[in-house]
């Protein structure tokens, strides 16, 4: 149970520093909204979930947080992401697509490989 | 590295308390709000709107905890709750709290005495450099005897081995130090003056002694004193060095203060002063040029990396090859090295065992504290079971519920810890002055007595936490919120509880049986006639050879003595000894059996007149010494019964005659016979004994007054000190006491060992009754509802006494067969402390097990009679 939420978590913080890497900063809504519209709502997770994700990611010092305008003349936090953040998307990236290559082989692997 | 930094900044806010909950608020709300106007954009109405964002979001409240934990430390929040909730239940039972602190408070402090002992006496190593290179310089006759000693021109001889990196000698001496006019006894040590080298011991006012102020017989007379000395004699004034003071009459320069801590290689006794081996003549007939008086021990050093084995066999082969530098024709001697860096003591070796069996009875004692702990926790947290059952079923996770269970056991033992540490000066100095008198210590407790202290009590936690734990494993949430159920009269379920209560019983019993039998021993040994009389006899020791005076004076001094302490008022009688019976410390001289004509080593007294008479020890056969036995008469003797019979078989030795020991063939007459006393051991038999006449043999050494008051002891000390102090000044009295407390202290382990097993052995009877008290209430309790409908239905008083009854009755039955099985194994234990008792003596073991059988009785009646008196109407709506 346990270990499959971790999974979860690990991937949706490397998708939240991408989208921050890409958009800039973000509130938490916008950024719920937009990894809704990446994932074209494959993705079954609840927006809330993003918010302790977030802290974490703060308290690691891969995100920082300001108070700014939003749309709806409410305040709002946004994210951005550092220095610290952005060094540990790249070896993120770097590992995940280490590990989808190395998968995608075995996936490829046929019985005529193995002889 | 992330997970630090996270840590950190989590730590950080759960330091500061700072959880920004207004902005996770404020933060949330925003986040909805922009949901909920898309929502009603995309044509929703505000409420469907406002449902459907809440939907998507999650369950917010849950959302929130998971951001609050990620704020702080979850397990530390915990931990301080759990603690804080801990001290809320333990205030609310004050008499629980009370026990079971002072329980273990108990069991941990006499372990954490007996491990300040141990610590100061067998692990701690000695201050000074490289301890473990250290080593007693000994030949063979280490193996039959301890501390073997060597004569000066021997050492002289050894000390110019080549194989090892220094040998030092020592020898203790009592020295009387004047300073400032005021005379004290001392501790003195002569040195040689390499020892402070060897050793690699400092000084920390001046210098400590040189190889120089050792070359010359009597050039130097320099000193060096302790630094508790310093502190006690010279209030640590700095400017000690250079002053003078009188060793013996004679002038020494103090040059140095020994480093703090360093009170010589002897443990226990405790060195003031060190003065030069050159220096001996001052303290007494010089020793540096005969070959035949063996005093010194000598101390080496290994060189870096030798075995000692190796160093001992080189050494060997070493001497014997310059055997012929030997002033006396000498043969080959096998040299042994023993580990030094621990100095000796003489709590090891024969006290060791004694120590081994206090060891062995606060261990006992400690585990009897966990379970009487053990069990008033059960009986406690038996009446929580439905506290237990609803926190459960409401959601608690059974592991906080058994870390708080936990903490629980902990915090009693921290609080039992602590008040066993701020005892444990008080506990060590009882126990050290139970076993022998005259040893001091360093008792402030250092890091090791508190790292001991501390694992002892975290140990002692755990252990007090498994039972309740186990416990509250056994409650299912359904049984326990449901007031235990409604359960048939069948046999009940066996309980954790129980098993605790009958443990508890069975080691109530066995403690109890143990300190029965140890204060049997007690009795035993204060009934033993030692065959002498111990009662108003003040014993006084004095030493004036350390006074200047020679042995021509000597015999002068203590007629003087004798004849003024004669007149005080309130003595019946006064004598003199070398040594005092059941002390430590005996002389022992070899004497040709007439009868075999085999030479043996026989206890000997040297005593003064009316020895006999003072001592109350009957004379049988002949006289007493008198004043007459002097220097100029015929030399006399007096032997006890046993000496006679093994040296003059059916015959009345009286008028005899027996060659004196050590003196060529001169020969003394046997002019009397007296009654066997016990001079070693209460225990055994007493052994034959020579006694001879002290005035007669010149002898320089200290002596013990023995003076027998008429009335009360007390009263004449003071008058004995003037006495003493009018004769002569210099002449210091030390080591006042009575034969009686010399008697009390040669039993002295087994009086501690009843101690101690009599104060846990009550405790625990005491306790056992709480426990049996506790499971039986437990049961009515649990029962009342059953109870009453059995009453209602025409049940009568004693059915229902009898089913709860038997099933408490059983505990104690077991408990008692355990208790009574494992009080043998006990005995086993204190055995070598019994005396006068049969470690399986029926009396003993039938009178404990019925006392303990009748406070169990009493504590099963209480609840059993408040049984019957339920009333069926209000039981059957019990809850």
């Amino acid at each position: 149970m346990r270990r499959k939420k971790e999974v979860q978590q690990g991937t949706l913080a490397l998708m939240v520093l991408k989208t921050l890497a890409v958009l800039g900063p973000q509130h938490g809504y916008g950024l719920a909204k937009r990894i809704e519209q990446i994932s074209e709502d494959a993705l079954s997770v609840n927006q809330g979930t993003l918010y302790p994700l977030l802290l974490r990611l703060e308290n690691e010092g891969a995100i920082a947080s300001d108070w700014g305008p939003s749309a709806n003349n409410r305040r709002a936090r946004f994210y951005r992401l550092t220095a610290v953040g952005r060094r540990q998307l790249q070896a993120e990236t770097r590992s995940w697509q280490e590990t989808t290559a190395l998968i995608a082989r075995f996936f490829d692997m046929t019985a005529e490989d193995s002889r | 590295m992330r997970a630090l930094r996270r840590l950190f900044s989590r730590l950080y806010c759960s330091v500061t308390r700072q959880r920004d909950e207004e902005r996770l608020r404020e933060e949330l709300e925003g986040h909805l709000a922009l949901q909920v106007a898309e929502n009603v954009r995309a044509g929703m109405s505000r409420e469907e709107a406002r449902r459907q964002a809440v939907l998507e979001f999650g369950p917010i409240e849950a959302i929130k905890d998971g951001c609050r934990d990620e704020q702080t430390l979850p397990l530390m929040d915990d931990v301080q709750q759990d603690v804080r909730y801990t001290f809320r239940q333990l205030r609310k039972s004050p008499l629980f709290t009370a026990t079971a602190t002072l329980s273990l408070a108990l069991g941990i402090g006499a372990n954490a005495a007996v491990f300040t002992i141990v610590e100061r006496t067998l692990l701690r190593s000695l201050p000074v450099r490289s301890p473990h290179e250290l080593v007693y310089v000994t030949d063979e006759r280490v193996l039959t005897q301890p501390s073997p000693r060597f004569s000066y021109p021997f050492y002289q001889f050894v000390r110019k081995n080549l194989v090892l990196d220094g040998v030092a000698a020592h020898a203790a001496v009592s020295l009387n130090v004047t300073v400032n006019g005021q005379t004290l006894r001392a501790a003195g040590e002569l040195v040689s003056g390499n020892y402070f080298d060897v050793l690699g011991a400092k000084s920390v006012v001046g210098r400590p002694l040189s190889p120089d102020d050792d070359r010359i017989s009597g050039a130097d007379a320099v000193a060096i004193v302790s630094s508790s000395f310093w502190k006690r004699t010279f209030a640590s004034d700095a400017a000690v060095v250079g002053r003078t003071v009188l060793v013996n009459g004679q002038t020494f320069a103090i040059v140095g203060v020994a480093a703090n801590g360093f009170t010589g290689t002897d443990r226990g006794v405790p060195t003031d002063i060190w003065i030069p081996l050159a220096m001996q003549q001052a303290v007494g007939r010089n020793l540096l040029t005969d070959t035949r008086t063996n005093w010194l021990e000598m101390l080496g050093r290994l060189r870096a990396g030798q075995p000692r084995e190796h160093a001992a066999e080189a050494l060997t082969r070493d001497l014997q090859t310059r055997i012929s530098e030997l002033p006396s024709p000498s043969s080959a001697r096998l040299m042994v090295l023993v580990p030094a860096g621990k100095g000796s003591s003489p709590l090891r070796g024969e006290r060791q065992s004694a120590l081994a069996v206090t060891v062995a009875l606060t261990v006992l004692a400690l585990v009897l504290a966990c379970v009487n702990v053990a069990c008033l926790v059960a009986v406690r947290s038996a009446g929580r079971e439905r506290e237990i059952a609803i926190r459960l079923a409401i959601g608690a996770a059974r592991s906080r519920l058994e870390r708080q269970l936990l903490t629980e056991a902990l915090v009693l033992a921290a609080l039992g810890g602590a008040a066993a540490l701020l005892m444990a000066p008080w506990t060590a100095r009882a126990l050290l002055a139970a076993y022998s008198t005259g040893l001091a210590f360093d008792l402030t407790p250092g890091l090791r007595d508190l790292v001991f202290v501390v694992i002892l009590s975290v140990l002692t936690g755990f252990a007090v936490a498994v039972v309740p734990i186990l416990a509250s494993r056994r409650v299912r949430v359904l049984q326990g919120s449901k007031t235990g159920g409604i359960r048939g009269s069948g046999a009940p379920r066996f309980a954790t509880h129980d098993a605790i209560v009958a443990l508890q019983i069975a080691l109530a019993l066995s403690m109890l049986i143990s300190a029965a039998l140890l204060v049997q021993s007690v009795r035993g040994f204060n009934s033993v006639d030692p065959g002498f009389r111990a009662d108003n006899l003040v014993l006084a020791s004095l030493d004036p050879a350390s006074a200047g005076y020679q042995s021509n004076r000597i015999a002068g001094f203590w007629q003087t003595t004798l004849n003024r302490i004669t007149t005080i008022p309130g003595v019946a009688s006064v004598s003199l000894a070398r040594t005092v019976p059941l002390a430590p410390g005996r002389q022992r001289q070899p004497w040709s059996n007439p009868a075999s004509g085999e030479t043996t080593e026989i206890d000997t007294n040297f005593v003064g007149p009316r020895y006999f008479q003072t001592l109350g020890i009957p004379v049988l056969s002949g006289r007493d010494f008198n004043e007459d036995d002097g220097i100029n008469s015929r030399s006399v003797v007096i032997v006890n019964e046993r000496l006679a019979q093994a040296f003059w078989p059916q015959q009345d030795p009286v008028g005899k005659g027996i060659r004196l020991p050590a003196a060529g063939n001169r020969t003394a007459e046997v002019v009397g016979v007296v009654r066997d006393v016990k001079y070693r051991d209460l225990r055994g038999e007493a052994g034959p004994m020579f006694y001879r006449a002290i005035l007669q043999t010149g002898s320089s050494d200290a002596m013990v007054l023995h003076i027998r008051a008429a009335t009360n002891p007390a009263a004449i000390v003071s008058a004995v000190r003037l006495a003493i102090q009018n004769i002569d000044g210099n002449v210091p009295l030390f080591q006042l006491t009575t034969l009686q407390e010399q008697l009390n202290s040669s039993f002295a382990e087994t009086r501690h060992a009843a101690l101690l097993a009599g104060t846990f052995g009550v405790l625990a009877l005491l306790l056992s009754g709480i426990g049996v008290y506790g499971v039986t209430a437990l049961a009515v309790s649990r029962r009342t509802r059953d109870i009453g409908i059995r009453m209602a239905l025409g049940a009568q008083r004693r059915h229902i006494v009898r089913t709860i009854g038997t099933r408490a009755l059983a505990l104690v039955v077991a408990g008692v067969g355990l208790g009574l099985l494992g009080s043998f194994g006990f005995a086993r234990v204190t055995g070598t402390l019994l005396f006068g008792v049969s470690p399986a003596d029926a009396a003993t073991f039938a009178s404990m097990t019925a006392v303990l059988t009748l406070v169990s009785l009493v504590a099963l009646s209480v609840p059993l009679r408040a049984a019957t008196r339920i009333d069926a109407v209000v039981a059957i709506r019990h809850e």
